[in-house]
């Protein structure tokens, strides 16, 4: 484990950092990049029409360096053999899986993959034994009280395990959280990821994943982010070995000001991979959508299968949805697939419901729940699907 | 009877985008009676119909319509339902997403509130999925999302045995149905008008073919012609406009006009 990756950092630390030419370091260049970017981003609330900014300098950097941190990760769930701990436990007493995983995924390749890798004090390793199946959910929550928090999510699953893992996220308002997920899946092993996260006005959830999945292996993908406040998702998963699969499902649904980013890259990157992606953006009010779909397919992924699947449903009169498709396929021997709508809900819909008894409101709740219905579904325990529905519910209201 | 009972549109005329298409509609559909409603295509069925539903693309320019006493002019579109209306689409919309048993029993209990416990619910919809011969799988599908033209006639039609309404106006239910759809339709509306609840329904069905007349025996048959019912009479004149088409009615018509 290289030393000073969870040592708490300071402005001045950053400078030093960004100055320093010890490349030994391993966090140095993740911790120069997010100088890089802490001071080429000038301030600058999100707004409507505008691309996002973060406003970097705006950020205590304090609380990373305070000796007791306010922000808390917690584990429900029977683990069995599995290991769930928090990331500094996890550096103190499994410093080679850490090491495996940095190894393996390159998290500061991304720009707040580079920022969390620089600045995290807070996160969680799961580590699943080969041909080990947990046969409950583990559920992982953070608790973010003091700001900016940079929580990451290590998961490794060893070949022919098997596990569900849900992130929740309970941040207080106002907060910046810029996370990671970094998801290794072996061969043969199953992984069903699953997060949800509100985002109220006035805060920043960013999120930066990177999933590798082995030969034969498959990874569920869930997500669903909600609220008025700025969110970035970057999102990338490599198909690295024959056979390898993965599904993901999100829904997206900004309301008041709120402004959602998200790209979600796919890598086919061997033969006899599959993707499927399947997107519903619905946005609220002033709400701004913007997705980014790609998929990559390289020239020896002969046999691959990918499909793109994105919904858009308008919901305010001056909410904006922009999806951008982006098929980059080099190898005659696949079948990529790509579909999008969007609009706004129909009126003959909403009268055939008025029709049946059901008031103007009710109508244009059951439209829209059934819209995100698909994607709701996908999610991977009962309680979790009925909290998204009443949490979609609560959003329309 | 009373005077009020019955569905009753007096002088009704209806546009839509500023084209009068209703230009004064008389019809009763006393309570228990059928009568169907013939006439060629565009000559006004659907937009009687939906104006009647509350459809807000159809503006009702003048003249009245009661359902039992009530004035349905003013209500919604949801209160007309919960008055006792239904109308069967001529095309259902798709909903994606919203499952066919949980809509059903979101909408009975809209027009009906707190009538029936959920199993009471369940074995009513298994029951009526029987008579029309839909497989039981239909409830756990979306809402006429990927259904055949007949597959959403009969949902329509389940919809109407499930909400027994007051009154039903079917447009065009019969249109695209195979022999035994359209059988097991008649048989749906025999067995609702046999039920407790739907023992007074009255119906009106919009037909260009006398064969759904067959099965469902009308009290009174009518023709319509642009925007007007300008004949009204018993079952042989569906049978006259099999034989004859409609260009007799229209001189007819025409000499008496
Ligand atoms: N939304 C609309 N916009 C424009 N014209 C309309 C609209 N709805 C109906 N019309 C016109 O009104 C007239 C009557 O249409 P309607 O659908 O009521 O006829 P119909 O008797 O039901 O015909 P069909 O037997 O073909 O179903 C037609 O000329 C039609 O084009
Ligand atoms: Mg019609």
């Amino acid at each position: 484990m290289p030393e000073g990756l969870l040592a708490p950092p300071t402005r001045d630390r950053l400078h030093a950092a960004a100055n320093a030419a010890d490349t030994r370091i391993l966090s140095y260049a993740a911790r120069a990049r997010a100088l890089d970017f802490y001071l080429t981003n000038p301030s600058g609330r999100a707004r409507p029409n505008r691309r996002w900014k973060v406003d970097l300098d705006a950020l205590a950097f304090d609380p990373l360096a305070s000796d007791a941190p306010k922000n808390e990760v917690a584990f429900s769930g029977s683990l069995g053999r599995a290991i769930a701990l928090p990331l500094a436990t996890a550096a103190r007493e499994h410093p080679e899986t850490l090491a495996q995983i940095a190894r393996r995924i390159d998290i500061e390749r991304l720009k707040f993959g580079a920022l969390a890798l620089g600045l995290s004090s807070l996160g969680a390793l799961v580590h699943v034994p080969a041909d080990y199946d947990v046969a409950e959910p583990i559920v992982i929550t953070y608790s973010i009280d003091a700001s900016p928090a940079f929580p990451r999510t290590l998961v490794f699953l060893e070949p022919g395990a098997r596990a569900t893992i849900i992130v929740e996220f309970r941040n207080r308002s106002g907060a910046f959280v810029a996370g990671t997920s970094e998801l290794i899946v072996d061969e043969r092993a199953h992984l069903q990821y699953a997060t949800t996260q509100h985002v109220d006005s006035g805060s920043v959830a960013v999120e930066t994943a990177l999933a590798q999945v082995g030969r034969d292996a498959s990874i569920a993908l869930a997500s669903a982010d909600f609220g008025d406040g700025l969110i970035v998702r970057d999102r990338e998963s490599s198909l690295d070995a024959a056979g390898a699969r993965m599904e993901q499902s999100a829904i997206f649904l900004p309301t008041g000001d709120g402004h959602l980013d998200v790209a979600a890259t796919v890598r086919h990157a061997a033969a006899n991979t599959f993707s499927q992606t399947v997107v519903k953006a619905a946005a609220g009010e002033r709400a701004i959508a913007r997705f980014l779909g790609n998929i990559v397919i390289l020239p020896h992924a002969a046999g691959s299968e990918a499909s793109l699947r994105d919904d858009a449903l308008i919901l305010g009169p001056k909410a904006h949805i922009d999806s951008v498709p982006a098929l980059e396929i080099a190898c005659n021997d696949v079948k990529a697939y790509h579909g999008a709508t969007i609009g706004a809900i129909d009126d003959e819909q909403i009268f055939y419901l008025r029709s049946r008894g059901l008031d103007e409101t009710e109508a244009r709740r059951t439209i829209a729940l059934g819209f995100f219905e698909p994607v709701v579904d996908a999610f991977p325990t009962a309680a979790l699907r009925e909290s998204l529905t009443h949490r979609i519910v609560e959003t329309l209201r | 009877m009373s005077e009020t009972m019955g569905l009753r549109v007096a002088g009704l005329r209806a546009t839509v985008e500023n084209t009068e298409i209703l230009r004064g509609i008389d019809l009763v559909v006393e309570p228990g009676k059928i009568h169907a409603l013939m006439g060629p295509n565009g000559s006004g069925k659907s937009t009687l119909a939906l104006s009647l539903a509350g459809h807000p693309h159809y503006q009702v320019t003048a003249g009245s319509a009661t359902l039992d006493g009530t004035s349905l002019l003013d209500l919604s579109p949801e209160k007309r339902a919960r008055a006792g209306l239904f109308l069967s689409f001529q095309y259902p919309a798709a909903i994606p997403g919203v499952k066919v048993a949980n809509f059903l029993h979101a909408a009975r209990q809209a027009v009906r509130p707190g009538s029936l416990a959920p199993a009471a619910f369940r074995a009513m919809l298994v029951e009526k999925m029987d008579i029309l011969g839909m497989d039981p799988s239909f409830m756990g599908r979306y809402l006429n999302d990927g259904f055949s033209g007949g597959e959403k006639k009969r949902l329509e039609m389940l919809q109407m045995a499930m909400l027994a309404p007051k009154y039903a106006i079917l447009d065009e239910t019969d249109s695209g149905l195979d022999v035994d759809a359209l059988r097991a339709v008649g048989d749906s509306i025999a067995a609702l008008r046999a039920s407790e609840e739907g023992r007074q329904a009255g119906m009106l069905i919009i037909t260009h073919y006398p064969r759904i007349l067959k099965h469902v025996t009308p009290d009174v048959v009518h023709v319509m012609m642009d925007g007007r019912i300008v004949l009204t009479g018993g079952h042989d004149l569906a049978e006259r406009i099999e034989r004859e088409g409609y260009d007799g009615i229209r001189d007819e018509v025409g000499a008496r006009a």
